[in-house]
């Protein structure tokens, strides 16, 4: 065997690679602007952050009209680019936000950008990924600078528990990772996912997907594997958990997404049923009685976990309840990002320096004195609870009309239940916020609470982009379903024109002026 | 008889697995997993995979077991501990639920172990494991994963210099 | 010495997965934070092993190639754990995970 290492074949790698790449070299330049570059100029970095997350989007879509040749390895096609530009988003609102707070809190450093720039190379590596060593390196490039920036308020004890709780439950499901991909490598062979998972051999096979499941369950937070979620995102700082909710989140889902297209045995489809519902179910639970808006957060992701896994369940149908399922999963993970951020940075403007306001208690009748903020904390949270018109709702929507679709009706009246309980804890905050009245105590020496012009920014533009996606689901569910459909590139397929029409039918349908006709609703035939 | 070694490093390699979640001092710990990365190393060897077996020793039992014993060093610990926790936890309710499947697994293997249909194929490659393969292999195939890695280690760098340094200057 | 032919690839299989079992139990049972950690390491060596032993049963060098990866996230991962394990010690000259109740709920 020779080393074949011509030019051609370097430049191929390097197409292939291109997102993950570029990315970690902004993070890299960032890094070294921020060591040499004197103090006074550190508000450069976000700036210089934000430039690397664009060029590294035009260098993904340049790439994937570039790179065909598969190695094996990393795959750049349609779902890599849908994916990669969702976390590309993600991290550039995650610096945005960022950028004021960090500056607060006194922890303005190049290294914070850098890391937040690499986990996000890493999870689109994890997306991206055709073989399980791949993967594996995805997960720990994604999760080694997580647990570093969650433990990034170094002086407070609060945020150090959170960064060895995550450490080592992190690493915990990383060891999971590596002996269920043993135990694959064992059965059949191979580490190439599509590969291994096509190979028909019996219990070890099964075991070792098993655990690979256990271990990316753990990163996004599915019951039974959640209990480090409340702590770690009540400890790490305000930006790293909106960072870590969204962007870790969609990476897991990326990976599972990748192990579930290629065809998971039966025995599966039951496990992730399961694990679907009592995400659901537990999430939605134990939210209610949280008293801390971060926690509340926590286990209100951990119910949003939930409900994508349930897209992700149509992954293991026929490919069209498949491209519709998961061009609903990618969708919502969109939307996800832009109201998970939004609701996060309202609590990082309402709990002041040193984040010392961060229980609901805090949040009672705030509406006086700063009711846009209010009003936008309430858009984010209606959104979250999938109330119409926002996004959430339509993002919802369309996963419970995949999973009905797909044949897991009970599964989507689960969802739907437990969405209703959702209301109530989202509602609740909205209540204190707006009827209650502030504890006479504290009026008077509190300032009044005002956002920097940054927040200002954001939060506005992540609002109006909650109701705008709302509004104009279908392009959007276009674009997505276009992502979906390399995925299940190797099925059995319905023609693209019928595909593309399912969701998005029902999406004009219901964007008639709220004119509900239960007939239509049963008369729509999706094809 | 040539079961006879392999019998001898597993049982060297499983009691001190045992004794390190067992004993009360963290640095007898450490000291026992080195042995435990030793005696695996020698397995390595055993089973045609000469340059992981060096990476295994330097490496592994070398720098890496040596950081922990040096971090534990430092901060004085090793000290007395009880070596499992007092209240049972879910923890403790994890632990018997996850051993007990785990093992079955185990006995499940040990159970099919008579069935000879799982014996190694004995021609090889004579050049199986040596480290011209792998390194042919790490430039080829996994040259996309082997850069991956540089990509790691700088994220780790980083993250250990920012999180020991006393204060942000 | 001819190992292979007296050793199935079963033995090597249940070996891993007792290893594999301790290390978890141990990660399970242990409220030190570093004894934890070797417990990690120990499930990944588990990893290892099978890894290595399947390459050898498959005649496939991949495997090994996997362990290469595995022991280089090892190191990346030990370093960033005992820079956590010294930051916090250094905050509370205590590192009992069980006695860590800034959180709870």
């Amino acid at each position: 065997m020779s080393i074949d290492l011509t030019t051609e074949f370097i430049k191929q790698n390097l197409w292939v690679s291109a997102p993950v790449w570029s990315l970690a070299a902004a993070a890299a330049l960032v890094l070294l602007v921020g060591a040499f570059r004197p103090r006074s100029t550190h508000s450069l970095l976000p700036a210089l952050g934000l430039i690397g997350v664009i060029v590294s989007g035009c260098v993904t879509v340049h790439a994937s009209q570039i790179a065909t040749a598969p190695l094996g390895m990393q795959s750049i096609d349609s779902f890599t680019v849908v994916f990669d530009l969702i976390i590309l988003i993600a991290t550039a609102i995650g610096i945005i936000i960022s950028s004021p707070y960090v500056n607060r809190e006194s922890l303005a450093r190049g290294e914070y950008y850098a890391l937040m720039m690499f986990s996000s190379s890493g999870a689109m590596l994890m997306g991206a990924s055709d073989n399980f060593i791949m993967m594996f390196l995805g997960l720990e490039l994604l999760s080694i600078p997580l647990y570093v920036l969650s433990g990034f308020r170094r002086l407070e004890g609060i945020s150090q528990e959170a960064a060895l709780k995550y450490f080592l439950l992190g690493s915990f499901a990383s060891a999971f990772f590596v002996y269920g991909t043993a135990l694959v490598f064992a059965a059949t062979g191979t580490t190439s996912i599509a590969a291994a998972l096509a190979a028909n051999s019996g219990a070890m096979l099964t075991m070792g997907v098993g655990m690979v499941l256990v271990a990316l369950g753990f990163k996004v937070a599915l019951v039974p594997f959640h209990m480090w979620t409340p702590d770690v995102y009540e400890g790490a700082p305000t930006s790293v958990t909106a960072f870590m909710s969204v962007v870790a989140k969609a990476a897991g889902f990326g990976g599972l997404a990748r192990i579930v297209a290629p065809g998971l045995s039966p025995n599966w489809h039951l496990l992730l049923w399961l694990l679907a519902a009592g995400t659901m179910i537990w999430g939605n639970l134990i939210a209610i009685p949280q008293q801390n808006i971060k926690r509340l957060l926590a286990y209100s992701s951990i119910s949003h976990a939930g409900y994508i896994l349930m897209g992700l369940l149509t992954l293991s149908r026929d490919s069209v309840a498949g491209v519709d399922g998961m061009s609903a999963v990618l969708f919502y993970l969109l939307v996800y990002t832009l109201m998970n951020f939004g609701a996060f940075a309202v609590v990082i403007v309402f709990a002041g320096s040193g984040d010392k306001a961060e229980d609901i208690d805090d949040y009672r009748g705030i509406a006086r004195r700063s009711p846009l903020l209010a009003a936008l904390m309430s858009v984010f949270l209606l959104s979250l609870a999938g109330i119409p018109p926002f996004a959430g709702f339509f993002g919802k929507l369309f996963l419970f009309s995949a999973a009905v679709q797909a044949g897991y009706p009970g599964l989507a009246v689960i969802a739907v239940l437990t969405s209703v309980m959702g209301v109530f804890y989202y509602l609740r905050v909205t209540v204190v916020m707006f009827m209650e009245e502030e504890p006479a105590s504290g009026v008077a020496d509190k300032p009044s609470v005002s956002a920097s012009p940054t927040y200002g920014f954001v939060l506005g533009a992540l609002a109006a982009l909650v109701i705008v996606v709302g509004i104009l689901a279908a392009p959007v569910l276009n674009w997505t379903a276009g992502g979906a459909e390399s995925l299940t590139a190797g099925r059995p397929a319905a023609s693209a024109s019928v595909r593309y029409c399912a969701l998005c039918r029902l999406q004009r349908f219901i964007s008639r002026p709220f004119a509900f006709d239960c007939t239509e609703l049963r008369n729509l035939r999706y094809r | 008889m040539t079961w006879i070694p392999f019998v001898l490093i597993a049982a060297v390699a499983v009691f001190f697995a045992l004794y390190l979640v067992l004993s009360k001092n963290a640095v007898h710990g450490a000291l026992s997993l080195v042995l435990v990365l030793v005696s695996l190393a020698i397995f390595f060897l055993l089973l045609g995979a000469e340059f992981i077996f060096i990476v295994q020793v330097a490496v592994y039992a070398g720098a890496i077991m040596v950081l922990f014993l040096f971090v534990m060093m430092l901060l004085n610990v090793g000290g007395a501990e009880g070596p499992l926790r007092e209240n049972p936890s879910w923890q403790l309710a994890a632990a018997i639920v996850l051993g007990c499947v785990l093992l079955f697994e185990a006995a499940l293997h040990i159970a099919r172990a008579g069935e000879g249909v799982r014996h190694f194929p004995q021609a090889i490659a004579a050049d199986f494991g040596s480290p011209e393969r792998i390194g042919q292999l790490l430039f080829s195939s996994y040259l996309l994963p082997f850069e991956i890695t540089s990509l790691v280690l700088l994220a780790a760098m980083i993250g250990a210099v920012v999180l020991a340094l006393r204060r942000f200057p | 010495m001819d190992i292979y032919s007296a050793v199935p690839f079963s033995a090597w299989l249940a070996l891993s997965g007792l290893l594999f079992t301790i290390g978890a139990i141990g990660f399970l049972i242990r409220r030190d934070p570093i004894v934890m950690f070797m417990c990690i390491e120990l499930m990944l060596n588990a990893g290892n092993l099978l890894l290595v032993a399947s390459a050898r049963y498959r005649a496939v060098m991949d495997g090994q190639i996997y362990v290469f990866f595995v022991m280089t996230v090892a190191a990346a991962e030990v370093a960033v754990g005992l820079a956590i394990i010294v930051a916090i010690f250094r905050q509370r000259l205590d590192i009992d995970v069980d006695e860590m109740s800034e959180m709870r709920g």
